[in-house]
């Protein structure tokens, strides 16, 4: 696997293109773990009366860092602003060149502000955290499932899955129970309050399935179940609807707004597209002589699957996960554009972009979120172009 | 394959053609039409149907009271009818002490399509909401005072309004209300065998003929359709979502009463465009589709002003209308019961910053339910200053004090800790984001954990508002220039089924709104008044924040005036400036 | 072929059917009250968004009126100890949910046969027999507002369809078929660009830039947004008269769906060049270009067809950005809209009509794949 992964980055990196890719993405990251360390209204570093101080990481751990210190020396982030920092002197819409109402060449808002004086440049790098948080998380939960679903429609199709009647009903038990969990959450809390409750039953019944899969082979089958079709049905039914309507259906259904939601939301449309690419893949790897084989030397379906199959189909997957990580912050951006998704404390790409619809003398709103926004999204979908050559060449 | 490239190439120069014109410029205003911004659809034109406001920016041109406050002086003015009556005392029974109203509707008024108005529409209006099998409840809880609609048996133009004398308002239920065409709305007579002095008991059940006439007049048609008013323009036609054409009526009968602005007709034409995006509006006021924009982003407004290129093609409109925003506070809330607590939370507000800066300068500061035009407003109380100190002061006072060093001030109530944590619901305008995130800053100084969420206004109703469980919501409450009636909001009465939303409950508070309600001489009610914004004031039952200024952008080219009256203007007054007529 | 069309032409209405199953499902734990609405749209509240209250006689009317006391669906599921039904009005039935569910934390689910006496069953009847019913917010015939919407969407999209993938085709040959390398690159990185710029924020910056005369005197290019007037009642004459209001839209759809065709169109013949038959037409002393254009172009045409179908449903879900920022009144802002304010009727025909043009699309690209690929075609017989 880590093989895989590294011959990968060889490949892209042959490009000027996806070595500047594949370098802006990494040196996004590490921007955006960095962040609150370089932009923020706290000290790193506090040496007070009481002792050695660490506001900064005390605030990630905690959520809070006390309001006021009396410090006798400390070390500052090098912008003193966060993305919330309000600084209403320099309100309404300070342009990055316009005379600004600061004391020292550190404090200047470099990249200008917003109707409340918040940095765009402090806003600019903690939405870069954002992006990549909902990107990769939607990316990975659409992949997870993606994965899933498509090798297990491609795998079994129509005639390979038989199940005996107690099978069917735990499976329909199975599904009861997870629209018994949607509409009251009376096994794990109530569902729209707890995600993470949600997303333990979520796999809960994932191995459940697994398990009732395993078993499959040991006893007696008799209905065959045409897994295939009941997947191309899903797929059709999700491909007719308005990705919209999910959008803002799905948002409206969650109690509090933040990036869980719009992560659980987003992944819920990406899905399908890592299982379609998936299901193809491996439908064309079945009639590969080596799996027939292992199917002929008696190897368990999980074992094939497991070794076989889905080592070799993650090639299309990962290309589709790369394109749905742009969609991803591509969606999450027109959302807050949109004055919906994240809650109003959030700052994103997204929301600075928003607010130039009240202000439209603020270019510095509209150039450098969109640009960082279509840099990120070039990026990405360069490498998931060069994984997809990479895979078509070997 | 070489025709097929050509083709698209073709295609290609005649789109770089297409889109290369240039926009032609804007065509002169000339008063055929005005076109004028609605930022929403207003659902329905009816009056008596619960207006909304956007609503009544658009009928005010169809329909006419029998009288209204005057843009300018805001003193009552005759429209429909020749003159304001005054009130005669009655001694006998069965109106003893009750108040009648000798009203004469002038004589050459008429609907648009020709009837004469006369006293059986108004008749007819007033049963026709009163009725319990009708929609037209807006103003149902008002009619109770009217007594009995007595027409003239000699004059059809002439009636006598008999109102209850439990009525402070009397004068202006019985004059201000919108009448209906009774042949229009009452084909069938359907109402013309109740007498006019009906009240409806709590189980009225209604014949058969009633039900067809209220089904009928409960209909879309009524409310959006069949809009037969006395005003100068008439519907033409409406697309949901998009505009509202009004047309100016031929031999308008209000041509002889040129002097009286409701009665006036300019343009030919009214366009009323939907554009609920501001910054499209804007642009569309700058690509000349637009005359006369109402805008509530004061930085665009503010924008646009200084802009060189605007300064002659605009006039900049700054109204106060009489509204204003505060913060609803639920007074049973165990976090804000304490009037400390409301005080404290008050004084985290920092109203200059936010009118200077986010609102650049366009509000008024007000201390309490009554708009500071209002001659009784009282001057003596000041503004709850921004004072972190004090509000911290006031929180300890209160018992609230920061026990586990965590920065957020507790309590133990009822032998529970509760963390001062307070959630403020906003409807998601960029107006009321701002304010919460700059009052969210403040509090934190003070221990005061805000939290803020964007919630539609319709899930705070039945979520929220209805059971009675929030903490802080930003809301805005209209005004109209009539002495205001406190009691419907923040009478204890009021708590469960009426508008008194935040539960405020003082028995001194509700003794002087009983007695305001009832004094007829203005001197006396205006010191209640005063007295009542006292021990409200000292209350903080709701957090006052400010009246906003109305802003209104109109070509450069019309002779426009702005009034206190809503939306502000009033577009059928409007005319071309002589300068302008090429 | 015949029995192959028959039975995708069949499996329309299946699809519908679970469309329907689908979204019903998901409205029913949409947050917002619909009944709100009707009482606004029948004047017996303000607005749906005032604070004004409402009497609960009327709510409880309404609510029968338009079957929200039934139960949801031919089959309930709900928790053992819940009451058959919770209280129609929102107030109550929240205070009353808030409370079963601290009587118990965990219950398990039970499970009734509601009958045909459902909302679901009802709704379905009446959209069966063609009836979507009213929309809440103003009162028109949903069909009506669809069609209304339906004509400015259909001469968006198509026009961005063909548009984008004429321009898009030709321009994939071209790079493929050109022997400048540089002009090569410059077309590659414009369509990179193109595709890869966010739309909204395009939008955003032409509409800002580009309509006005801010920015000096030349960068007044395009039209501004306008309304239409609708005293032309008729819809061509509307359109010539507004039509430049589509321009730009058009403009910034046409571009960004050009920028991913003309990719696609150029890697499907980067495909078929190196294919075996390729190399063979070339060695048999066919030029490059002659070999692109004889052989190469239909086969590489074959994706884009799917393409096709899929840019269609796609356009017009991708439109509600572009219409709400251009404030053109078609499928795209009225959907969202709609949703918005949880019009149900106007949204569930909105979906119905995107998934049925979505089910035609698929039908007809599957029926030109098969034309066009002989070895399909064999299969189908």
């Amino acid at each position: 696997m880590m093989h895989t992964i590294k011959r990968i980055l060889g490949f892209i990196q042959k490009k000027k293109r996806g070595k500047i890719s594949l370098l802006f993405l990494f040196a996004l990251f590490i921007v955006s773990l960095l962040t609150p360390f370089i932009a923020n209204d706290i000290p790193i570093v506090c040496k007070s009366k009481t002792g050695l101080k660490f506001p900064v990481i005390q605030k990630l751990w905690k959520g809070s860092a006390q309001a006021n210190m009396d410090c006798e020396w400390s070390l500052n982030p090098l912008i003193p602003y966060s993305q919330k920092t309000i600084d209403i002197k320099n309100g309404r819409f300070a342009s990055p060149f316009s005379k600004q109402n600061t004391t020292s060449l550190r404090t200047r808002h470099w990249l200008g502000t917003d109707a409340l004086g918040r940095d765009s440049l402090a806003g600019l790098m903690y939405g870069s955290s954002i992006a990549l948080r909902v990107g990769l998380f939607s990316a990975l939960i659409a992949l997870f499932l993606g994965l899933l679903v498509g090798t297990f429609a491609g795998y079994f199709g129509n005639n390979m899955l038989k199940l005996n009647g107690l099978q069917v009903v735990l499976v329909i038990g199975l599904i009861v129970l997870l629209l018994y969990q949607l509409s009251y959450g009376f096994f794990f809390g109530h569902a729209y309050d707890g995600l993470k409750e949600f997303v333990l039953f979520l796999l809960i019944l994932a191995l459940g399935s697994i398990g009732i899969l395993n078993s499959a082979s040991l006893l007696k089958q008799t209905i065959r179940v045409p897994v295939d079709n009941i997947v191309l049905w899903i797929f059709e039914v999700y491909k007719s609807i308005p990705n919209i309507f999910f959008l803002l259906v799905l948002l409206s259904i969650f109690v509090k707004s933040g990036v869980a939601s719009l992560v659980f939301t987003l992944s819920f449309i990406l899905w399908p597209i890592v299982a379609r690419y998936t299901r193809a893949e491996i439908l064309k790897l079945k009639e590969e002589n080596f799996i027939k084989s292992a199917q002929v030397s008696g190897i368990s379906s999980w074992g094939i699957v497991r070794s076989h199959l889905l080592l070799n189909a993650i090639g299309p997957a990962l290309v589709s996960f790369a394109f749905s990580f742009s969609a991803a912050i591509l969606l999450e951006a027109t959302l807050s554009f949109l004055g919906l998704g994240l809650s109003v404390e959030e700052v994103s790409w997204g929301s600075m972009l928003s607010e130039v619809k009240n202000n439209y003398k603020a270019w510095w709103l509209a150039l450098f979120p969109g640009l960082a926004l279509f840099l990120v999204i070039s990026a990405l979908n360069y490498i998931g172009e060069m994984i997809g050559e990479f895979y078509a060449q070997s | 394959m070489n025709s097929r490239l050509h083709w698209s190439i073709k295609l290609l120069v005649f789109f770089v053609i297409l889109s290369g014109c240039r926009t032609e410029a804007p065509p002169l205003a000339d008063l055929d039409t005005l076109n004028i911004r609605l930022k929403k659809d207003p659902n329905k034109l009816n009056p008596v149907f619960n207006p909304s406001a956007s609503s009544r920016e658009v009928f005010q041109y169809i329909f006419v009271p029998l009288a209204d406050y005057h843009p300018e002086s805001l003193e009552l003015y005759p429209i429909l009818i020749e003159k304001i009556p005054e009130a005669q005392i009655l001694s006998e029974a069965p109106y003893t002490g009750d108040l009648a109203f000798d009203i004469s509707i002038k004589e050459d008024a008429v609907w648009s399509d020709g009837t004469a108005i006369t006293a059986a529409d108004y008749a007819f209006t007033v049963k026709a909401v009163k009725l319990p099998t009708t929609n037209a409840r807006a103003w149902r809880s008002l009619f109770k005072y009217i007594k009995n609609v007595i027409p003239d048996a000699n004059n059809p133009k002439k009636l006598r309004v008999i109102m209850d004398k439990d009525h402070m308002l009397a004068k202006e239920i019985a004059l201000t209300l919108y009448i209906l065409p009774k042949h229009i709305y009452d084909k069938t007579s359907a109402l013309d065998n109740m007498p006019n002095d009906i009240s409806f008991a709590s189980d009225y059940k209604a014949d058969a003929n009633v039900v067809q006439f209220s089904e009928a007049f409960n209909s879309t048609s009524t409310l959006r359709d069949t809009l037969i008013g006395a005003g100068p323009y008439t519907l033409e036609s409406w697309t949901t979502n998009q505009s509202i054409v009004l047309q100016k009526q031929e031999n308008y009968w209000g041509k002889n009463h040129a002097d009286n602005p409701f009665l006036q007709a300019g343009a030919n034409s009214m366009v009323f465009k939907i554009i609920p995006d501001e910054n499209t509006a804007v642009t569309a006021f700058k690509g000349g589709e637009l005359d006369v924009l109402p805008i509530g982003n004061a930085g665009l407004f503010d924008d646009l002003q200084k802009d060189e290129n605007y300064k002659n093609k605009a006039a900049f409109l700054t109204p106060s209308l009489i509204r204003y925003y505060y913060i609803a506070l639920n007074n049973i809330d165990e976090k804000l019961e304490d009037k400390r607590v409301r005080r404290a939370v008050a004084h985290l507000f920092d109203m200059e910053t936010i009118i200077s800066t986010i609102e650049y300068g366009y509000g008024d500061r007000t201390i309490g339910h009554f708009n500071p035009a209002k001659t009784y407003y009282n001057k003596d109380l000041k503004p709850i200053p921004f004072d972190i100190s004090k509000a911290k002061q006031l929180l300890t006072e209160a018992g609230w004090e920061d026990s586990n060093g965590n920065g957020i001030v507790d309590k133990r109530i009822n032998g529970k800790q509760v963390e001062m944590d307070l959630e403020i619901l906003i409807t998601g305008s960029q107006l009321s984001e701002n304010i919460s995130l700059l009052t969210q800053e403040a509090a934190k100084k003070a221990g005061v954990n805000l939290s803020i969420t964007r919630k539609k206004m319709a899930l705070i109703n039945s979520e929220n508002i209805g059971p009675k469980k929030y903490n802080l919501i930003a809301l805005v409450i209209s005004q109209d220039a009539a002495p205001d009636d406190p009691y419907t909001r923040w009478h204890s009465d009021n708590i469960n089924a009426g508008r008194n939303y935040y539960s405020y409950s003082n028995p001194a508070a509700d003794k002087l709104m009983e007695d305001i309600r009832v004094e007829k001489n203005e001197a006396k009610r205006n010191a209640l008044y005063m007295q009542l914004q006292e021990v409200m004031y000292e209350d903080q039952p709701v957090i006052w924040l400010y009246c906003p200024r109305q802003k209104i952008i109109v070509d450069a080219d019309l002779e426009a005036k702005q009034t206190s009256k809503r939306p502000g203007y009033l577009a059928n007054t409007f005319t071309q400036k002589v300068s302008a007529v090429k | 072929m015949f029995w192959y069309l028959l039975k995708r032409t069949l499996r329309i209405p299946f699809v519908l059917l679970s469309i329907s199953f689908v979204i019903f499902f998901i409205s029913k734990h949409v947050p917002q009250d619909s009944v709100i609405n009707i009482l606004a749209l029948e004047g017996k509240i303000e607005q749906s968004n005032s604070d004004e209250g409402y009497s609960k006689e009327d709510y409880l009317q309404v609510a029968k009126q338009y079957n929200y006391h039934l139960p949801n669906f031919y089959i309930g599921l709900r928790p053992a100890h819940y009451p058959k039904q919770l209280s129609l009005l929102p107030e109550e039935r929240s205070i009353e949910e808030k409370q079963l569910q601290t009587e118990k934390r965990f219950s398990l689910p039970s499970i009734q046969w509601n009958g045909l006496d459902n909302q679901y069953h009802a709704w379905i009847k009446k959209i069966i027999s063609g009836d979507f019913g009213i929309s809440f917010v103003d009162g028109k015939k949903v069909s009506t507002k669809i069609a209304e919407a339906f004509r400015w969407t259909i001469v968006l999209v198509l026009l961005a369809i063909l548009l984008s993938f004429a321009l898009g085709i030709s321009m994939g040959v071209f790079s493929k078929t050109t022997k400048n390398k540089k002009s090569f690159e410059v077309l590659k990185l414009t369509s990179y660009f193109l595709y890869a710029i966010p739309v909204f924020w395009f939008a955003t910056i032409m509409l800002i830039f580009f309509t006005t005369d801010d920015y000096g005197a030349w960068t007044n290019i395009f039209p501004s947004v306008s309304i239409l007037d609708p005293r032309e009642d008729s819809f061509f004459p509307m359109l010539l008269s507004a039509g430049k209001i589509l321009i730009l839209p058009l403009l910034i759809m046409t571009l960004h769906a050009f920028g991913y065709i003309s990719r696609q169109m150029e890697s499907s013949l980067t495909e078929e060049v190196n294919k075996l038959y390729a190399r063979t037409a070339l060695s048999k002393g066919l030029s490059y270009k002659e070999m692109i254009t004889k052989h190469g172009f239909k086969n590489a045409l074959l994706p884009i067809i799917t393409l096709l179908s899929s840019a269609i449903p796609g356009t017009i879900a991708g439109s509600v950005i572009i219409e709400t920022i251009f404030n053109i009144p078609g499928l795209g802002r009225l959907i969202f809209e709609s949703i918005l304010v949880a019009d149900w009727n106007v949204v569930f025909g909105v979906v119905f009509m995107v998934a049925l043009i979505t089910s035609i699309s698929f039908l007809l690209s599957d029926l030109l794949y098969a034309k066009t690929n002989p070895k399909i075609r064999l299969d189908l017989q």
